[in-house]
C-alpha cells in the first residue's frame, strides 16, 4: 500500500475521530506546556540567582564571580590551578614579621608590612615609583606608604634590609611609594617574600583565592579541587547547594508531569483506537496488513504529538519571558535570566519518541490479531 | 482439513487431509470443524447449509484465511494458508477472495464511492483507475446511481450490493459470502443471490454459507454440515436460476 493510501485513510479517520483528537491534542499540548514551563522556569531562576549572587560578589571583591578558597597552599600551588579555568587565582596578602626588617639599623617591628600580590583592580595606588605587576613579582624590591616615607624619611631608592635569620639576610630596594593607608606601611611582591622564606627552610603556607564565571564551572571546579586533594571552600556554598537541590526536584517535577501527559495521551489514543475495532478489523479482513493499519493511526498520533510538543516548547517559553520580565519589574536587581533553547528542543526531542514509541507499541498491539473473525464477533 | 482450491483435477489424496478447529466456550472446549476434508474445483458454486451452530461459517471463516487452524492443511491454488503469517494472509485476502458479509460491515459515514474505493486503496490501484473501476462494479450490482449516497442511508438491500460491489472489484477468484441474505427480505435475497450466480457465470469460485434452503438451491453443489462434520456433499440437480 502505498504512502498516499495511508494518508487517505489517516485524513479519513482524522475527519471521523476529530473532537477526540482534538481533546487528545489539547491535553497533551497543555500538560507538556506545563512541564516545560517548569523546566524552563527552574533553569531561568536558577541562572537568575546565580547571576545575582555574582554580581553581589563583583561589588565587594571587585570582581564578578565565585570565589573559591584554596587552603594551606604553598606559592608555587598556582602552576598546579593554573590549567583550571578559574578567571584568576590570587593569593591572600600576608602579614610579615616586620621585626625582622631595618632601615637605617632601627627595627620596623611597630609597622605593618606585607607580602602583596599584583591585583589589577588595585587595592593600592603606587603614586610615585614603580608599579608592582607580574614583571617584577620575584624582584627584591619593596614599596612604602607616604606616612611611613614622612616619618622615616625613607625614600624610593633606600634599602630597608630583612633579617632572616643568623646567616641571611636580604636587601630589598625601595621601589615606590603608595597612597597612605592605615593598615599597611609596606609591602613586598609575593613571589619575593616567599622565595625568600623557603631558602631560609621556612615553609609558607597561604590561602588563595580563585574567582570563576558561572555555576557550570563552580561545579566541575568543586569536583577537580577535591580530585587534586586541595581543600576548598566557596563563598555561596550553601545556597548553591539548596539552588542545586531545588533545580533537582523541578526537573523531577517536570519528568513526573511528562510521564502523566504521555499516559494521558497513549490512554486517549487506545480508546479512539477501541472504537474503531470494527473498522480496523474490517480493513484487514479486505487485506491490509497490520503494520499497515497501524501506520494509518500512527500518522495522525504523530503529527499530533509533534504539533504538541513544539507549542507547549513555545508556549512555555513565552510564558517564562512574561514571568521574568515581571520579576525584573518587581526586582531590578534580579540577574540576566536567558532562556536555553537549545536544551529545550533536546528534552522536547527525547521526550517526543519516548512518546511514539509508546503509544505505537500500544496502539500495535490493539491492532494485531490473529483471530480477526472471533474479534469481530465481539465488537459487533 | 484440506480444502483445496483448484482447477478440475480429481486428485484422490487430497481427501485423505482432514482439519480440525476447536474453541473454547464458558470453560468447555467445542469442536466447530471437525475432520473435515474436501475439494473444491475452481469455478464451483458452492453453498454449505446446516443449522446455527453447525460449524458452516467457521468453514467459511478458515478458508477466508480469518482463523487459524488447529490441524490440517487448506491449500488454494496450490498455497497452504495455513502456514502462512499475518503478512501473508493480508496478501491472500487482499489478491484472492472477496467477503460478503451477514452485517454488510460497510462503513456508514462513508459514501457508497468510498466504501468501494477502500478495498482499491489497500490493494495499491493507481487513483486514476480508481473512478472508472467503481463505476463499473456499482454498475454490476445496480447502484451506479447512489454512488455519492452516504452508506447509513441505503437499503439493508442496497447495502449488500455494496459489500459484494467491494468484494469484487479487486477480481479476485474467489468470493465467500457468509449468511449474504440472514438480514434482508426474500426479494433483495434473490437479488442478491442472482448477482452471486453471476459472478460465478464469469468464472469465479463462489462458496456461500446459508441456513436457508431457497438461497442453498441457487448453488450447483451443497455441501451440509452438522456439529462440525460433514454429513452430505452432493450435486444440486434442482438448481434454482
Amino acid at each position: 500500500m502505498k504512502k498516499i493510501s495511508i494518508l487517505w485513510f489517516s485524513l479519513k479517520e482524522l475527519k471521523h475521530n476529530f473532537v477526540m483528537l482534538l481533546i487528545s491534542f489539547l491535553l497533551l499540548t497543555s500538560i507538556l506546556t506545563a512541564a516545560f514551563f517548569v523546566s524552563v522556569a527552574s533553569s531561568d531562576l536558577i541562572g537568575s540567582f546565580f547571576d545575582y549572587i555574582s554580581s553581589s560578589s563583583y561589588k565587594t571583591s571587585g570582581e564578578k564571580g565565585f570565589s573559591f578558597t584554596l587552603n594551606g597552599l604553598q606559592y608555587t600551588a598556582l602552576d598546579t590551578v593554573s590549567d583550571l579555568p578559574f578567571i584568576s587565582v590570587i593569593p591572600d596578602d600576608i602579614m610579615v614579621r616586620s621585626s625582622d626588617f631595618y632601615y637605617n639599623g632601627n627595627e620596623l617591628g611597630d609597622h605593618n608590612i606585607m607580602a602583596h600580590y599584583p591585583n589589577p583592580k588595585g587595592k593600592i595606588r603606587i603614586i610615585s615609583g614603580t608599579d608592582l605587576t607580574k614583571e617584577v613579582i620575584d624582584s627584591e624590591l619593596i614599596w612604602i606608604s607616604e606616612q611611613f616615607s614622612e616619618k622615616t624619611n625613607c625614600k624610593t631608592g633606600d634599602i630597608i634590609a630583612n633579617n632572616i635569620s643568623s646567616n641571611l639576610t636580604v636587601e630589598y630596594k625601595v621601589a615606590g611609594i603608595f597612597e597612605g593607608d592605615d593598615d599597611i606601611d609596606a609591602f613586598l611582591p609575593f613571589g619575593t617574600y616567599y622565595k625568600t622564606m623557603e631558602k631560609a627552610g621556612f615553609y609558607i603556607g597561604t590561602t588563595m583565592t580563585g574567582t570563576i564565571s558561572d555555576v557550570a564551572n563552580y561545579k566541575k571546579m568543586s569536583a577537580e579541587l577535591k580530585k587534586r586533594g586541595i581543600h576548598s571552600e566557596s563563598n555561596y556554598d550553601e545556597e548553591i547547594k539548596a539552588i542545586t537541590l531545588m533545580d533537582l526536584l523541578l526537573q523531577a517535577l517536570f519528568v513526573v508531569v511528562v510521564i502523566a501527559g504521555i499516559w494521558t495521551f497513549s490512554n486517549l489514543c487506545s480508546i479512539i483506537l477501541n472504537n474503531r475495532k470494527r473498522f480496523i478489523i474490517h480493513l484487514q479482513i479486505l487485506g491490509m496488513k497490520p503494520i499497515q493499519a497501524l501506520s494509518v493511526y500512527g500518522f495522525i498520533i504523530i503529527a499530533i504529538s509533534m504539533l504538541a510538543f513544539l507549542l507547549a516548547i513555545l508556549f512555555s517559553n513565552i510564558f517564562s519571558v512574561y514571568i521574568i520580565d515581571l520579576a525584573k519589574k518587581i526586582y531590578p536587581e534580579l540577574g540576566k535570566m536567558e532562556v536555553n533553547i537549545a536544551s529545550q528542543l533536546v528534552k522536547g526531542i527525547v521526550v517526543f519518541l519516548i512518546t511514539i514509541c509508546l503509544v505505537l507499541v500500544r496502539s500495535y498491539k490493539n491492532i494485531r490479531s490473529t483471530e480477526l473473525i472471533s474479534q469481530l464477533s465481539e465488537v459487533q | 482439513m484440506n480444502i483445496s482450491l483448484k482447477e478440475r483435477i480429481n486428485d484422490h489424496r487430497d481427501r485423505n487431509f482432514t482439519y480440525k478447529k476447536s474453541f473454547s466456550a464458558g470453560g468447555k472446549t467445542i469442536t466447530a470443524a471437525n475432520d473435515i476434508s474436501l475439494c473444491i474445483n475452481k469455478g464451483e458454486f458452492v453453498s454449505i447449509i446446516g443449522r446455527s451452530g453447525s460449524g458452516k461459517s467457521t468453514f467459511l471463516h478458515l478458508i477466508g484465511g480469518l482463523l487459524p487452524c488447529d490441524s490440517g492443511k487448506i491449500i488454494v491454488n496450490n498455497h497452504d494458508i495455513t502456514t502462512m503469517n499475518a503478512n501473508r494472509l493480508a496478501e491472500y485476502r487482499l489478491k484472492e477472495t472477496g467477503f460478503v458479509f451477514q452485517a454488510f460491515n460497510l462503513e456508514h459515514q462513508y459514501s457508497v464511492y468510498d466504501n468501494v474505493r477502500i478495498a482499491l486503496v489497500i490493494a495499491g490501484v493507481p487513483w486514476s483507475e480508481h473512478r472508472k473501476k467503481i463505476e463499473y462494479a456499482l454498475k454490476q450490482v445496480g447502484l451506479e446511481e447512489k454512488i455519492n449516497v452516504k452508506a447509513a442511508n441505503l437499503s439493508g438491500g442496497e447495502q449488500q450490493r455494496v459489500a459484494i460491489a467491494r468484494a469484487i472489484i479487486n477480481e479476485p477468484d474467489l468470493i465467500l459470502a457468509d449468511e449474504p441474505c440472514g438480514n434482508l427480505d426474500s426479494e433483495n435475497s434473490k437479488m442478491i443471490m442472482d448477482l452471486l450466480s453471476c459472478m460465478n457465470k464469469s468464472g469465479k469460485t463462489v462458496i456461500v454459507v446459508t441456513h436457508d434452503m431457497i438461497d442453498a438451491s441457487r448453488a450447483e453443489r451443497l455441501i451440509e454440515i452438522s456439529d462440525g462434520v460433514i454429513v452430505k456433499d452432493e450435486k444440486n440437480i434442482n438448481t434454482m436460476v
